[in-house]
């Protein structure tokens, strides 16, 4: 057996959610045309060198993603209570070509979320089509390691209620302590920097990986050229995430 | 009487059948506050205390997330059959459900108090007055949206729909409203909404209470959170007692 059928089993599974594809949806774009503009008008920081909304929107672009790689582990969870994680695990293909193949379905689900706001995105700074395809790359790992790291949640924490909580303090240091929302300094001017220890915990933080490089890619003038270290940081994020992932299906099948 | 007592009391049995979720609630409060509006106020305008802004608007838009907990409550109920029970018991459906909501208010109020204590730690106070006055305001908020959280959970018996509507009230409401940002920030359409917004009625109210620069009540807002209150209260009695019956079906 292959990856395929696991892949498509995924992605025909990804219809189920509807409803979850249509609020990420409309808060992702009700966040860049609401919350960004307005925030936009309110930050006066820097006297007009700085625009919030430019800054803000490869940031919820990678946000977005984020949101919808947790699908995967909330499936997982879900496949672990109805018992069919038994079923799924007992399929005559090599655990790690499953996790990986797993990983690899979430990544293209996540995708369609932040679709939309890369296009808004790019329309807006304007990108030429072999940045728009490395832009797509660096989103698809990113968000392969995300998915391993939801799909290593669900499967290391049996109790529901412990999942939720773990889900929530990490997806509370992923968003606060990255560069998402604010970047570690404007001109000379700590802005991260303030809380000192944030700053140190924002460069390990795989969002920051992501939106340091959707930003350099789309404005180098402003932004700085592509870090090598937000490159490999990116990449060793999504291979360790992916070990953790079948680290803990491994586990899961023996504790079973 | 008695019997809407004892479905107060219940409600209030089951106050820390939540614990995660309030925990986690308190811990995202606590973020926002001390990391999120802390590193932006100095990306702000100096003229805005954008630190103590922000922990009024969180402090109402937590209030908001433990109201429409109801919504999920009922759901829950409704799926498991618990209120095929609850339909057993000797107590009138209008007693139930004056009940319910008065017991789910309560312990939004309850849920909210350590919250308000850190965050009087943030805003400081002017006037004990002011506070009191509006504190008044925003129990009868909390009742309101405890109505609208019962309203809604009787709306589905399926928590992904129940995570549809409330995902794209939330996608509006929140954002469109003075929350996060002072109305002069927002374009003229936005204000317009943000104005028939309660959220941003109550956190309005809540600044003002607090005595935050540049902060100010109209008659229209205490009319504003009166009526949408009063109306939501009245429409989840009417809505819940006669949805219990006939089968849950929706």
């Amino acid at each position: 057996m292959n990856m395929l059928p696991v892949i498509e089993r995924d992605l025909q599974n990804f219809l189920k959610y509807k409803y979850w594809i249509g609020v990420l949806l409309i808060t992702n774009l009700a966040d860049l045309l609401i919350m960004a503009a307005n925030y936009s008008n309110l930050i006066t920081f820097g006297a007009g060198t700085f625009n919030y909304f430019l800054f803000f929107a490869p940031g919820l672009t990678v946000l977005s993603l984020f949101g919808a790689t947790f699908i995967m582990g909330i499936e997982v969870s879900g496949e672990r209570h109805s018992q069919q994680i038994y079923y799924l695990l007992s399929l005559p293909i090599n655990r790690f070509q499953f996790t990986i193949a797993r990983a690899f379905a979430g990544a293209i689900r996540s995708m369609v979320f932040c679709i939309p706001l890369l296009i808004i995105t790019i329309v807006m700074f304007g990108m030429s089509s072999i940045l728009i395809f490395i832009a797509i790359i660096i989103l698809f790992v990113l968000a392969m390691g995300l998915t391993s790291l939801s799909i290593a949640l669900a499967t290391a924490i049996m109790s529901t209620r412990r999942y939720q909580l773990a889900r929530g303090i990490i997806s509370m240091y992923l968003m606060f302590a990255s560069t998402v929302f604010y970047p570690y300094q404007i001109g000379s001017t700590p802005i991260l920097g303030r809380i000192p220890i944030l700053n140190v915990v924002a460069e390990f933080n795989p969002l920051s990986f992501g939106a340091n490089l959707l930003r350099s890619l789309l404005d180098p003038m402003n932004y700085g050229e592509v870090q090598f270290y937000d490159i490999l940081g990116l990449i060793c994020f999504a291979i360790v995430m992916v070990y953790i992932g079948l680290y803990f299906y491994n586990r899961f099948t023996k504790i079973a | 009487m008695g019997n809407v007592l004892n479905i107060i009391e219940r409600d209030l049995k089951r106050l820390w059948n939540y614990k995660l979720f309030i925990f986690t609630e308190t811990l995202t409060f606590l973020v926002q506050i001390f990391i999120y509006a802390y590193i932006l106020s100095f990306l702000i305008t100096p003229e805005l205390n954008y630190m103590q802004f922000y922990a009024a608007g969180v402090m109402i838009l937590t209030l908001w997330s433990f109201g429409m907990w109801a919504a999920w409550e009922i759901v829950d109920e409704r799926s498991e059959g618990i209120v095929d029970y609850h339909l057993t018991l000797p107590v009138s459906r209008s007693e139930y459900v004056l009940g319910r909501m008065i017991g789910g208010a309560i312990r939004t109020l309850i849920y909210s108090v350590p919250l308000i204590i850190i965050f009087l730690f943030v805003t400081g106070l002017e006037s004990i007055w002011n506070l009191l006055s509006v504190f008044g305001l925003l129990v009868l908020f909390a009742f309101g949206i405890t109505g609208m959280g019962i309203i809604i959970g009787t709306s589905t018996m399926e928590h992904s729909k129940l995570n549809f509507i409330l995902g794209l009230i939330d996608a509006f409401i929140i954002r469109l409203s003075t929350i996060y940002y002072p109305e002069s920030a927002m374009q003229y359409w936005m204000q317009f909404v943000s104005r028939i917004n309660p959220l941003t009625q109550a956190s309005d109210a809540l600044r003002w209470g607090l005595g935050l620069p540049n902060s100010s009540i109209t008659l229209y807002a205490i009319l504003f959170l009166i009526l949408f209150s009063l109306i939501f209260m009245g429409v989840a009695i009417r809505v819940l007692a006669k949805r219990m019956e006939g089968g849950l079906a929706t």
